[in-house]
């Protein structure tokens, strides 16, 4: 197995002459410290997403949750509102119907 | 033993080394533990570049879970949510389209009887909003 590893040429230059695997071995603890330190990092951005679009998604459920109960409310006025103009119109096509009758009959007499 | 070959970005030459199985697995186990290659473990610690954390690792990824769940809470209820409101508002929808009809329906009857039309603003305006939608 094999690993290439390409560097700056500054850099290059200056760990030419070094013994590497001390280098390597001398840097690892601090190597895990950098990682912890861009985890944490990383965590600290994540969490700031987080909270934006927990903020945002709670703003959305709240909307639609008026959404919702506001078209429940509108629901229940409209379903009273049809049956109240069914029954309106069938009455007054009844007592039309009852006066067309009558007319019908004084025009016969 | 795993062969590391670093080359310059620019220019000739490169450096050849053996990594040893103790340091190879070092190197090994802190990639796995922080999901970052073994190229760029070997890279950070030929740069010398460090930094410094501040320990509060665990206080993060324990806030990082906690919302994540609150998150996914809101999540599972908004889409059900979601559903049920289309839902509702398809009928209103449906029951706009009825009242329409027998809005002018009545209006003819009403006019049939010499009545005055009654209108009611408001739910005209209900009627359009969801016809609209």
């Amino acid at each position: 197995m094999s690993l290439k590893i390409i560097l700056p040429k500054e850099e290059f230059k200056r760990i030419r002459e070094r013994d590497l695997s001390a280098l390597l071995m001398e840097n690892l603890p601090k190597v895990e410290e950098t990682l912890m330190a861009e985890r944490e990092q990383f965590l600290a951005e994540k969490i700031e997403r987080l909270q934006e679009k927990l903020e945002d998604m709670e703003e959305k459920l709240e909307e639609l949750r008026e959404f919702y109960e506001n078209a429940l409310k509108d629901r229940e006025i409209m379903i009273k509102e049809r049956e109240r103009l069914r029954n309106e119109n069938d009455e007054l096509r009844r007592k039309i119907e009852e006066k067309r009758k009558k007319l019908g009959e004084v025009h016969e007499s | 033993m795993v062969k590391l070959v670093i080359k310059p970005e620019k220019g000739f030459g490169k450096i050849e080394v053996e990594i040893g199985g103790e340091l190879w697995s070092k190197i090994e186990r802190l990639s796995e533990r922080y999901g970052v290659p073994p190229e760029r473990i070997i890279e950070i610690a030929i740069s010398e570049e460090f930094k410094e954390p501040q320990g509060n690792l665990e206080k993060l990824e324990r806030e990082v879970k906690e919302l994540e769940e609150k998150v996914w809470k809101l999540e599972r209820e908004y889409a059900p949510l979601k559903f049920k409101a289309y839902g509702v508002s398809e009928d209103n929808k449906l029951l706009a389209i009825a009242l329409l009809g027998l809005i002018a329906e009545n209006s003819q009857l009403r006019r049939f009887s010499g009545m005055k039309p009654n209108v009611n603003r408001d739910l005209r305006r209900l009627i359009s909003y969801y016809l609209q939608g």
